[in-house]
């Protein structure tokens, strides 16, 4: 589905990620995991090409998006980003309803049209971002009215508005109380039954292995290991790895 | 030294210098807006003028008696017409102000940041009678010279002079305000929106002046509450006729321009000069409405926040 070949992130003329190649299949959840600064998030943003908004950040190697390089000039991020869809560490819902807030990007792009349509696909959305039965009777209250953990599948609803096939998380519970995180690792499973390529970075160790099947680690820039979730956490074969994960730094 | 006095008695001691500065704001506060008020209600409590007849009279002639033998001083005029250079100056100013706040932060962060919003902020100080006097030397100038060549026999003062002067006053502060209120969007707003697929215009129109819309209108009323209360400048150029203005190129005045022409004349006491208090109190009260109003944005913005 989506794959990097020799992946590398600069700053400023300073090298962030070092060359990564990974590869992520539809249908399962991969999860980034390494102490802060590793360079998972860096990596995550390359996908959607979303650290082009950085100013003085540099790309380089190919990002192979169903076959196709995507990290090239040409390549029209607008586009990518409408089937690479993105959640944030923080939720970041629009100041609107919480149907527009839906609707914003399909509107946009013109997948919608005709009120059948919107409200099919508002359903449809806060269904599959498991938010639908608290909100279907305030559909056109304020989305800042919402908790933390609402808000932020409000984002997961409104990204899957768009029906992507890869959803990136970056840290999407990290600003959650425990009860709202389950209900999110939840639908991001139920994303994966659907055929979607999720892909989570995570500092929080046990929720990558309760929500993944393959995981990556990340140190110091480096992709040191990647393999089964069961066998990274039961078998780790690299000693960084190993430390990580039991509790010796990070 | 220091060591030897108590730390009760220090902590009194500031206590108490602090506690005296407060009072003295607060103490002023109350004694400007006691004075001010009873000057203002004088006129029609002890002069017996009537409230409606002030607020709704559209000749102002304090010398001359009207049919009941009191002074004719309707307001109207001139609260008409400081509205009229407020509103006026305010939509030209507006979207001046909020679109090179944009060009600031969102198209070019590194050379607004460090070029354009000094500079926009050495605006602010320059003194109001210098813009004054630019006015009256450019803008009444090309307003009688393009109502010439268009056949129309104007002086170039008026509302219209007054409006684009004011407009050009309240530009720095709009602007910089602006500013700041794009800025303090968060990023994650952009890249929620980005991240959906969206370009930067759709970004900047749908989510970014979207959030930042309550701190806009207060950038906003502030410019306005500026307008309305900038005396000099707009003496220079409204040319001074308390009548109703009939088109944007008539001569007209505004609250304050009546009363810093007519202050210094009237001996204190008179009808006159508490019609003038009256003026004052009007301006007042204005003002606090235009406070009261950004009071009100900012709390139902941190409510939604909340």
């Amino acid at each position: 589905m989506i794959e990097t070949r020799d992946l590398t992130v600069s700053y400023g003329g300073v090298e962030a990620l070092h060359a990564t190649s990974l590869e992520f299949q539809a249908g399962q959840v991969t999860a980034l995991i390494g102490p802060s600064g590793c360079g998972k998030s860096t990596f995550l943003r390359c996908l959607n090409l979303m650290n082009r908004e950085i100013p003085g950040c540099c790309v380089g190697g190919s990002i192979l998006y169903h076959g196709r390089d995507v990290n090239t000039a040409k390549e029209n991020l607008f586009e990518l980003r409408k089937s690479i869809g993105m959640v944030f560490q923080q939720p970041t819902p629009f100041r609107k309803s919480i149907r527009e807030n839906i609707l914003f990007a399909p509107k946009r792009h013109g997948l919608v049209a005709g009120r059948e349509q919107e409200d099919a696909l508002v359903e449809e959305s806060l269904r599959a971002g498991a938010l639908w039965d608290e909100v279907k009777d305030k559909l056109d209250k304020s989305a800042c009215a919402l908790s933390g953990g609402q808000q932020q599948r409000l984002c997961i609803a409104r990204t899957l508005a768009m029906r992507p096939d890869v959803v990136l998380f970056d840290e999407p519970c990290s600003a959650l109380d425990p009860i709202s995180t389950y209900t999110i690792e939840e639908t991001i499973r139920a994303i994966a039954e659907r055929g979607i390529c999720a892909i989570i970075v995570t500092h929080n160790m046990e929720q990558a292995a309760r929500v993944s099947d393959r995981t990556a680690f990340f140190y110091l820039g480096d992709m040191v290991e990647t393999g089964d979730t069961k066998q990274i956490f039961s078998a780790p074969r690299d000693a960084r790895l190993a430390d990580y994960l039991t509790g010796r730094f990070g | 030294m220091a060591k030897h006095v108590p730390k009760r008695r220090v902590e009194l001691v500031g206590k108490g210098v602090t506690g005296a500065c407060i009072a003295l704001v607060a103490l002023l506060v109350v004694t400007l807006v006691a004075m001010v008020a009873q000057r203002g209600i004088s006129t029609f409590a002890v002069d017996g003028i009537n409230l409606f007849d002030f607020l709704t009279g559209t000749t102002w002639n304090p010398h001359q008696d009207d049919a009941n033998g009191m002074p004719t001083v309707g307001a109207l005029p001139m609260i008409v017409g400081s509205f009229s250079v407020t509103i006026l100056s305010t939509l030209v100013a507006l979207p001046i102000a909020v679109g090179s706040a944009i060009f600031v932060v969102e198209v070019a962060p590194g050379f607004g940041r460090r070029v354009f919003q000094p500079l926009i902020e050495l605006l602010v100080g320059i003194p109001s009678v210098v813009y004054g006097l630019i006015g009256l030397t450019v803008i009444v100038a090309w307003t009688r010279d393009v109502g010439g060549m268009l056949g129309q026999n104007i002086t170039g003062y008026g509302i219209f002079s007054s409006s684009i002067v004011l407009a050009v006053m309240i530009l720095p502060t709009v602007t910089s305000l602006s500013i700041d209120a794009l800025a303090a969007v968060p990023n994650e707003y952009r890249e929620g929106s980005y991240a959906l697929g969206c370009t930067r215009w759709q970004t900047v129109w749908n989510v970014v002046l979207r959030s930042a819309l309550p701190s806009l209108m207060t950038a906003v009323i502030l410019g306005m509450t500026r307008a309305f209360g900038e005396a000099l400048a707009v003496q220079m150029v409204i040319g001074n006729a308390a009548q109703i203005p009939s088109s944007l190129f008539t001569p007209a005045s505004t609250l304050t321009s009546v009363l810093t022409m007519g202050m210094g004349n009237e001996a204190m006491g008179t009808v006159y000069n508490d019609v003038l208090w009256s003026l004052a109190l009007l301006l007042m009260a204005m003002s606090l409405v235009f406070i009261l109003i950004i009071h009100l944005i900012g709390r139902k913005g941190a409510r939604k926040h909340g």
